[in-house]
């Protein structure tokens, strides 16, 4: 197929992506995926296949994941997006976590229900407590599914990495639990990790976020 | 050479410390190939239409503007044949000493049999091969006109089954189509075939069966990536053709070998070493499809790059890569076996025969390794293995962790589990009577010296799983479901197994790894190595050695990204090579930097220290180590200093006692092997033939375990691999031999959804000759988990399946009786 004409000027397109408002003139069907990469330099979204199906784009688009490789550009108009990019940052021990539900997920089989509010994550880094900070200065301003994934082994070749931390920080800020992770994760392939050290990373940050909860909730 | 005490005392080895590359990782700061700022064109490939043919001419079709686009076909290339020296330069150990300097066509891809070109001149051997390029600035109108050339040719008689003796038309390498034979034998076998057959005459069983085991994509989750750059000399050079010419060709690239891509470009241009720089680029997977495809799509990037005089950039589609690159070699085993009354194996005959494709590539070195895993870590007397690989007209076969010992070993595996059900005999009695134990012998004759207990690890990988219990309730649960006719069944299933760590006999010899490490001004150590980090954790584990062998912090260390131009040839990052061979190279060159500094007097010798010589002792084996701040200080004059004095190196020393002539294929195949029983529980769904792994424990002795994360990670990726090949995984052909599934929608890999989660035991048995103890883990999980869970499969339903990826639609027919 020929490369789309270029005949009438690009429409512009106004979005938020990491807490900053952007706008970029693209043809309405211009992969979102191509936006963030080419328009924009934020690389931490990856191609891995193009067609949907490995997750290595997975971006959170208006409070859900999604692969951006599949959804086009004017899907964007007034959109609030977070990559890869606009994870690090958040506090490693902040002690109220940012849209924790107050329940438990228990283990229903049932689907979880969908937030429908876009999910805010802080834009500003949270100092670490400094003795945590000068044992483990790899571990500052991560999120702590970043954190998780460093300690647990969740990252091998890192390909898949930035858009399986997305779909799981997903998953921590919206107060699912851990049956929920193979059903949320399923669709980001990792080819390396066997998955084993990627639900033992997610399963160590919930686990740490619902101690802090359980902690938080005393009075 | 120096042995490490087994215990050598570590801070940083067996730790589980943050990987080095963790951080950029978790939050995607790594910049991978396509990720680099980049200012240049794009190119695509022209690829052949069917599996064979004549070119008669290529169509540029209307629509593109040609004028705008470069084009690149085999013409480009100067018709000139270039010296090459065939012994030192080949790979994986394969080598042929009786062959003298040889010239070859520039338009030849440097591996074994140089018998690939870069772009096809008049015969295609392959639908997909790749036949002229094109480069544009925008990446679409590139992939545009890529489609938008035609070509033209005549068909000829393609060779598509590798299972099937080829007509005469179809002939195009050697008499048969036959890529490479060996034949290993054992015992009586040595004496020929009457002596063998006498063996399985006397015999009080013999069971004869055949397997087959499919193709695998590699599916590393990023494609494959390239960027040349071509510096000229002058710019206005004309037309003299390249052998005249002085230019540098930078190559930065998504790739396993630095210097496989370094000697194939040095060939296609005719340049001298210094003139080919080649820069690995973070690398998003391999698995064995970066070991040898990269050398070629360098070379088509540095074509275009020629050509159009400006930077090239190819990344490759999902679809294109798995239609055009590597997978592992499909795979064919004929194995009978002679078994005393009480299962003892008495004689082991196999035929191997593997589906090479369209190229020699690395199938030779592929087919090696499977013949000599082919009997397994079982004492048999008598054994012949015969094998070949075959060309086929489909794109080439190539490197795929394991490297041919998946193939022979699922053969083996399977094969015992029928023996015992055929005898009556429980799969792991007859597996108690037939593993090796120390002093014993291996097919090659090797004997193993290694104080191993394999049916120990057995028994402790099967209480693991709770075997036992788990056989009883397994028992219980079957007939109470087929009382209800209800669709479940569960089995347990295992395989013993081991992995040969490094190359195979004398090839560690051939490759002369060299490593270099050097201070810096910062005080702290460089380790120059050509070995790439691919997500193994290369780079944390060099760190970690490094640190360790000098008595200093991780931060003190930095390993260097492999770039030709900085650092010297530690061999190739394939065979389980890395950690073991070259992370030994990396403590003796640590070594070799504080002798230096201590008979350059920038650091006094320790008193108890003994003298000095050009070859170091191992330092922190001797227990001596210089005050961290000491030694800081140290580095740091020697580095800001610069020269030798600054720099250790280590050169690769074989263990002694390793003797292997490739001729009988006798002798000490590799200097240790690493050794593992994995156990698959499953439950079948016989409605809709899916297979269920419930639970998977995979125990393996390896040596010093140099970082538990990272060891548990690699075995966890191989052994969802393994069952990928095992259960899902199925490479079609289309009918012209292409693969008709290039895609992931429908090459289906494992998600978290569809695999347990594997449990990873370690045992450490310290081998001398590794760093810090530690031997090879990388391929070895890939071995184990498909006879594991078809064995399990074969336990729940009391079929015999023969074949994988054992898909529903296969099972189906198997339990309906239809093959
Ligand atoms: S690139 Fe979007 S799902 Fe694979
Ligand atoms: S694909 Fe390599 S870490 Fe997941």
């Amino acid at each position: 197929m020929p490369p789309a004409a270029t005949a009438a000027p690009p429409p512009s397109i106004t979005f938020t992506v990491n807490g900053q408002e952007r706008t970029v003139h693209v043809p309405p069907l211009r992969r979102v995926l191509d936006v963030l990469r080419l328009d924009l330099g934020l690389t931490a979204t990856k191609e891995g296949c193009g067609e949907g199906e490995c997750g290595a784009c997975s971006v959170i688009l208006d409070g859900l994941p999604v692969n951006s490789c599949l959804v086009p550009a004017c899907h964007l108009e007034g959109a609030h997006v977070t990559t890869a990019e606009g994870l690090a940052g958040h506090a490693l021990l902040s002690s109220e976590p940012t849209t924790l539900s107050s329940e438990p997920t228990t283990l229903s089989s049932e689907p979880t229900t969908l937030p429908t509010e876009p999910t805010t994550l802080p834009t500003e880094p949270t100092t670490l407590p400094a003795e945590l900070a000068r044992l483990a200065p790899e571990l500052a301003t991560l999120h702590p599914i970043q954190a998780a994934f460093l300690e647990h082994g969740g990252a091998q070749c890192g390909i898949c990495t930035p858009g399986m931390v997305v779909t799981a920080v997903w998953l921590y800020d919206n107060g699912l639990g851990k049956a929920d992770i193979e059903r949320v994760l399923a669709g980001n392939l990792c080819r390396c990790t066997g998955y084993s050290p990627i639900v033992a990373s997610v399963e160590a940050a919930l686990d740490a976020r619902d101690a802090r909860a359980a902690a938080g909730a005393q009075p | 050479m120096p042995v490490l005490p087994a215990a050598a005392a570590t801070t940083h080895v067996g730790r589980s410390i943050p990987r080095t590359d963790g951080r950029a990782k978790v939050t995607g700061a790594t910049q991978y190939l396509d990720d680099l700022p980049f200012e240049g064109l794009h190119g695509a490939t022209v690829r052949a239409p069917t599996a064979r043919g004549r070119i008669t001419g290529l169509r540029f079709k209307e629509g593109p503007d040609w004028s705008q686009i470069v084009v690149v076909t085999h013409r480009d290339i100067p018709r000139f044949a270039r010296p090459i020296a065939r012994a030192a330069d080949t790979s994986h150990g394969h080598h042929d000493a009786d062959a003298g300097p040889e010239h070859v066509d520039l338009n030849r891809v440097a591996l074994i049999e140089w018998d690939q070109p870069y772009l096809v001149r008049d015969e295609f051997r392959h639908k997909h091969e790749a036949i002229a390029l094109v480069a544009h600035a925008d990446r679409a109108t590139a992939v545009w006109a890529a489609a938008c050339v035609e070509v033209q040719y005549e068909s000829l008689p393609a060779a598509l089954d590798y299972r099937v003796a080829p007509q005469p038309g179809q002939v195009q390498h050697g008499a048969a189509n036959v890529f490479k034979r060996y034949l290993l034998c054992k015992g009586a076998a040595e004496q020929g075939e009457t002596a063998l057959e006498a063996v399985f005459a006397k015999a009080a069983h013999v069971v004869a069966e055949t397997y087959e085991t499919g193709a695998q994509e590699q599916a590393y989750i990023e494609p494959q990536a390239m960027i040349a750059t071509v510096h000229r000399a002058a710019p206005d050079d004309g037309d003299a053709g390249w052998p005249t010419l002085d230019f540098h060709v930078r190559v930065e690239g998504s790739l396993q070998c630095p210097y496989y891509v370094h000697q194939a470009i040095k060939h296609l241009c005719n340049l001298p070493d210094d003139h080919v720089q080649i820069v690995q680029a973070p690398t998003g997977g391999g698995f064995g499809g970066k070991e040898d495809y990269p050398s070629i799509l360098a070379g088509h990037a540095v074509l275009l790059s020629l050509k159009a005089r400006r930077p090239v950039k190819m990344v490759y589609e999902r679809v294109e890569d798995m239609q055009a690159t590597t997978k592992r070699h499909p795979c064919q085993t004929h194995v009978r076996t002679a078994l005393d009354a009480d299962g003892r194996l008495l004689a082991l005959d196999a035929k191997v025969v593997m589906d090479g494709g369209a190229y020699v590539t690395l199938s030779p070195v592929v087919l090696s390794r499977g013949t000599i895993h082919m009997g397994g870590p079982y004492e048999i007397a008598h054994v012949r293995v015969a094998s070949e690989v075959v060309l086929t007209n489909t794109a080439p076969n190539g490197a795929f962790r394991g490297f041919g010992a998946p193939q022979t070993i699922f053969a083996m595996e399977r094969h015992l589990d029928v023996c015992a059900h055929r005898l009556g005999i429980d799969p792991v009695e007859l597996r108690r009577r037939n593993l090796v134990k120390r002093g014993g012998t291996l097919a090659t004759g090797q004997t193993i010296d290694e104080p191993i207990d394999l049916v120990g690890w057995m028994d402790k990988a099967r209480a693991a799983l709770d075997w036992d219990a788990r056989r009883t309730a397994h028992t219980a649960f079957n007939l109470a479901q087929a009382a209800v006719h209800a669709p479940l069944r569960r089995g347990l299933g295992l395989a013993t197994f081991m992995h040969g760590c490094g190359f195979t006999g004398s090839g560690e010899v051939w490759l002369a790894s060299k490593l270099k490490v050097r201070a810096l001004a910062t005080g702290q150590v460089e380790v120059l190595a050509a070995n790439t980090e691919i997500g193994q954790g290369a780079q944390t584990v060099f760190a970690q050695i490094a640190a360790d062998a000098l008595g200093l912090a991780v931060a003190d260390i930095v390993v260097a990204q492999p770039d030709t131009d900085q650092v010297p040839n530690s061999g190739p990052t394939v065979a389980s090579r890395t950690s073991m061979v070259v992370g030994h190279l990396v403590a003796r060159a640590c070594d070799d930097l504080v002798v230096r500094l201590e008979s350059a007097e920038r650091l006094a010798a320790l008193p108890d220290g003994p003298g000095v010589g050009s070859v170091s002792m191992q330092a922190h084996a001797r227990g001596r180590r210089h005050e961290p701040e000491r030694l800081r200080a140290a580095l740091a004059k020697a580095g800001a200093a610069g020269g030798t004095d600054a720099e250790g190196w280590a050169e690769y020393e074989p263990p002694p006692g390793v003797v292997w002539n490739d001729q009988t294929y006798r002798g000490t195949a590799y200097g240790t092997y690493a050794w593992a029983t994995y156990c698959a529980d499953v439950e079948v769904d016989l409605v809709t033939f899916e297979v269920k792994v419930r639970d998977f424990v995979a125990l393996q002795e390896v040596g010093r375990v140099l970082h538990p994360v990272l060891a548990e990670g690699q075995i966890a990726g191989g052994v969802v691999q393994g069952l990928g090949w095992a259960l899902l995984e199925q490479v079609v052909a289309d009918a012209d031999g292409g693969m008709a599934n290039a895609n992931l929608t429908t090459y289906v890999l494992p998600t978290m959804a569809d695999v347990p989660r594997v449990r990873v035991l370690f045992e450490e048995q310290p081998y001398g000759y590794g760093p810090f103890g530690a031997k090879g883990i990388g391929e070895l999980p890939m071995d184990g988990p498909a006879p594991a869970v078809v064995n399990a499969v074969a336990d729940a339903l009391g079929v015999e399946p023969t074949a994988i990826p054992l898909t529903p639609e296969r099972l189906l027919r198997l339990v309906l009786g239809e093959g």
